[in-house]
């Protein structure tokens, strides 16, 4: 057949990388190779759009580890982690002109997690370790959950221990209480609304007509504690001398607004007053231990994987991310020698994830320790950094997930969606490094219709699904920089944040 | 590829005393605006003499007296950025900048000289000088009128390279037969010869995309000997807009056919050449570019950035000098269909 003879290709679609294996099966509307290129209405590409500099300052952050969103009570801002090799120091960027810290400051935190809650940020510290050959990542040895107030003033180890030294306790004034043989004690409050355990507890018999009167209290040594709260057993009729085996209760109203007087007077109150129970802070960890994932559920902070324990959970009390019980908060996901990844909400179900499996609990307004197991999917896991983050909100995007897996980019809606989205470049995908699977970051940015995902080659891999988010119709495209981008986050709605390192 | 190349030595005054197999006795004179010839004193007094034009003998030339003596010496330099090659005057090569894989393969000495017009019978011989100790067989110089000599450009040595020639120079050492007033006065001096063009294989692997300053480059030979070679890193400076020659880089290891490196300096720019500078001339002179690093070696372009959906290149860090920043084009942005390789 002579050339003239043969009928011309149109070009006019351009569904992005197909990258499967075999080069010789790329359909004629993709590309069998590509760089750099984005996606532009239905049919079109053209170059990647440029980045610029986030920061208009005079010593702009450097050797940038991970960067999140930062939802204050005011504004989008992000928290950053550098790392100089030895290092890891946390800043809080507010906005282009205006960075407090570092906030805090380890040595060997190469990575954190965070999470915001009620304004203020709580960040966990952590690192890769080796296990053979598998790297993974675990809370940092010795290392602690901090509390970050947002106001540019040092992180703080999260949680905290009840006051130390004694009390003197007397009849007050003319009022009333059941009589007989009261334990007393006071629960320091900090400014981030962590109640410690009960402290300074001393006995006291007190009489029908008269209140009670607290003298000579100790202030507590955290200047973060705001306020003390009086607590109190109701008439123990007899007393075997432990002082912490009893059932404590917060008087109503007996509260001392500061963290300076040494006195509360003329308390009155009846046993039947004493409803709260407060004995429960005894089992608090005092300081919670690292771990290298940290979510939210149900209005509660979940911290997984500490540097002890891998398979192990801690959730804390409602409302209270700082109230972690040692005997009940605790969940341990079934041990198969791989740690916790990541934990995520989604539909009122809490899932957690290994890097290859999934299990879920529901929070069955009991204790955290009694919530019931289901395995979801005993081959599919994600990392540390794995699922997707949408807009600010850190979490899952309507009703499902966006999740990175051994597989490929996974939609989750309590079971993984098959094919996964990333299924044209399967290929692609498989040969990144999975002992690197720390590094991928990845986030949906609905507005702009991209999913963006760190690599573990440092790269970033762009997604556009403007012409639907599915394995077929998404239009993939790596995208390099002349360093290596080490994480992404969105901030104010569409902006999108990278930040880059030497290493 | 073969040619012809050509170095005009400049009447430049290296004062070296030892450049002479005895210490240097002769004086350089010019002919003033009277007439009168006038001792050099220093290298700076050379275009005035060469631009006199009262003198009807002395114009535009450095003549050699001998004075009370009968031997006198004197060195030119090449000035190294004036070899021409095949004969065209329009564009003079630096040593750097000859074609890769220049091999000199002969090299002479070309004079026009002519002596003294009052003492014409007197006999000169003349020695071409490598350096103190070595020096050509003599040439004798009888005629008075204007002659063109030879003398090959070799000595006991071997062959010269082309770095010799281009370092080295010339020196002439002349001997006459008796002591008095007796000037050779000297033209031209030119150093001819021919030269081949060798080729050599060589490859350069490109670690990129994304290159930190640590990476080592890996060189691998066919045939080029990569033990004996300078290495050069070359870069347009982003601020000035020069060509920077630098030879920043640490050598991790030389062999004949493996050199590994790493670039030892902060460049904030997008694209280095590598370059290998023959150092003793035997493969070849001048410099070849190993490769070209399309990447970049920021030692740290390290940040926060955003993307600007507008913006058609990249704005990063600078890192010495921070916070300014440097934009440098999207690298490689290209699709590769089945149907268009």
């Amino acid at each position: 057949m002579a050339v003239r003879d043969h009928e011309g290709l149109v070009l006019d679609k351009f569904n992005g990388l197909w990258d499967r294996g075999d080069r010789d099966s790329t359909p004629p509307d993709h590309f069998q190779e590509c760089n750099n290129v984005r996606y532009i209405g239905s049919n079109s590409f053209g170059t990647r759009p440029g980045i610029g500099i986030s920061q208009n300052v005079a010593v702009p952050l450097t050797n940038v580890k991970r960067v999140y969103n930062y939802p204050t009570q005011t504004a989008n801002t992000l928290i950053v982690l550098t790392y100089d090799g030895v290092d890891g120091k946390i800043f809080h960027v507010v906005n282009s002109t205006t960075v407090f810290g570092p906030l805090l400051t380890i040595a060997g935190m190469t990575d954190f997690a965070f999470v915001s809650y009620a304004g203020r940020g709580y960040i966990s510290p952590f690192s890769d370790y080796t296990n053979g050959d598998l790297t993974f990542q675990k809370g940092l040895a010795s290392e602690f959950l901090y509390v970050y107030a947002g106001d540019g003033t040092a992180a703080r180890k999260a949680a905290g221990v009840g006051m130390s030294g004694s009390m003197t306790v007397a009849n007050g004034a003319a009022g009333h209480t059941d009589a007989g043989l009261h334990l007393f004690g006071f629960v320091s409050e900090t400014i981030s609304g962590y109640l410690s355990p009960p402290s300074i507890l001393t006995q006291f018999t007190t009489s029908p007509a008269n209140s009670v009167s607290f003298g000579s209290i100790p202030t507590s040594g955290d200047p973060n504690v705001v306020r003390r709260h009086l607590v109190a057993t109701i008439v123990l009729p007899t007393f075997n001398g432990d002082l912490q085996g009893y059932t404590y209760f917060f008087v109503p109203g007996a509260i001392i607004p500061n963290n300076v007087d040494t006195f509360l007077n003329d308390i009155s109150f009846y046993d039947a007053d004493l409803l709260d129970d407060a004995s429960h802070l005894f089992d608090n960890y005092t300081e919670i231990p690292a771990g290298a994932t940290l979510s939210l559920y149900h209005d509660r902070l979940v911290l997984g994987c500490t540097f002890t324990d891998i398979s192990l959970l801690l959730i804390s009390n409602v409302g209270e991310p700082e109230a972690i019980s040692q005997i009940d908060g605790l969940i341990v996901v079934p041990l198969d020698g791989n740690p916790i990844t990541n934990a995520q909400d989604l539909r009122d179900v809490l899932y957690v994830f290994k890097r290859a499996r999934t299990v879920s609990y529901v929070d069955n307004e009991d204790v955290p320790s009694s919530w019931p197991l289901v395995v979801v999917d005993n081959a599919l896991g994600t990392s540390v950094h794995g699922i997707a983050t949408v807009l600010d909100s850190g979490s899952s995007s309507v009703d499902f997930l966006i999740i990175c897996t051994y597989q490929g980019i996974s939609l989750f809606n309590g079971r993984y969606a098959t094919p996964e989205v990333s299924w044209k470049i399967e290929h692609f995908w498989q040969q990144q490094d999975r002992n690197l699977f720390g590094r991928i970051q990845i986030i949906n940015a609905p507005i702009q219709k991209e999913i963006y995902c760190i690599m573990t080659d440092r790269r970033l891999l762009a997604g556009n699904y403007g012409n639907g988010l599915d394995h077929k119709a998404i239009r993939w495209a790596p995208w390099s920089f002349y360093m290596g981008v080490n994480t992404i986050a969105v901030v104010n709605i569409d902006e999108i944040i990278l930040g880059a390192d030497l290493v | 590829m073969s040619g012809t190349f050509r170095i005009r030595l400049q009447l430049t005054i290296i004062i070296t005393p030892g450049f002479s197999a005895t210490p240097a006795v002769a004086d350089l004179w010019w002919g003033n605006t009277s007439g009168v010839p006038t001792i050099l004193t220093s290298s700076s007094q050379i275009p005035l003499a060469l631009s006199e034009t009262n003198n009807p003998v002395t114009n535009g030339l450095i003549q050699m007296q001998f004075g009370a003596v009968t031997q006198a010496t004197l060195h030119f330099d090449t000035g190294g950025s004036n070899i021409i090659l095949d004969g065209d005057e329009g564009h003079p090569y630096e040593f750097n900048g000859l074609p890769a894989g220049f091999v000199a393969l002969s090299a002479e000495v070309v004079a026009e000289y002519f002596k003294d017009l009052f003492d014409p019978l007197n006999i000169y011989t003349i020695h071409l000088q490598k350096d103190a100790t070595t020096e050509s067989s003599p040439f004798t110089v009888v005629t008075e009128a204007n002659t063109f000599i030879t003398f090959p450009y070799v000595f006991s040595l071997g062959l010269p390279t082309m770095l010799d020639i281009v370092h080295n120079g010339c020196g002439l050492r002349l001997n006459a037969s008796g002591a008095g007033f007796r000037p050779v006065y000297f033209q031209v001096l030119d150093i001819e010869g021919t030269y081949d063009i060798i080729s050599y294989t060589w490859t350069l692997e490109n670690p990129g995309p994304v290159v930190p300053s640590t990476t080592p480059i890996t060189v691998t030979s066919g045939t080029l000997d990569l033990s004996d070679l300078d290495i050069f890193i070359q870069y347009i400076d982003p601020g000035t807009g020069d060509v920077i020659t630098t030879p920043a880089i640490q050598i991790l290891t030389q062999e004949e056919h493996l050199l590994i490196f790493i670039v030892d300096f902060p460049i904030d720019v997008f694209e280095i050449k590598i370059l290998a500078v023959g150092n003793n001339g035997t493969q070849f002179s001048g410099s070849v570019i190993l490769g070209t690093l399309t990447t970049i070696y920021f030692t740290d372009a390290s940040g926060i950035y955003k993307l600007v959906v507008s913006q058609k290149f990249d704005t990063l860090y600078i890192q010495d000098d921070p916070p300014n920043t440097i934009d440098v084009k999207i690298p490689d942005p290209f699709i590769k269909t089945g149907f268009l390789p």
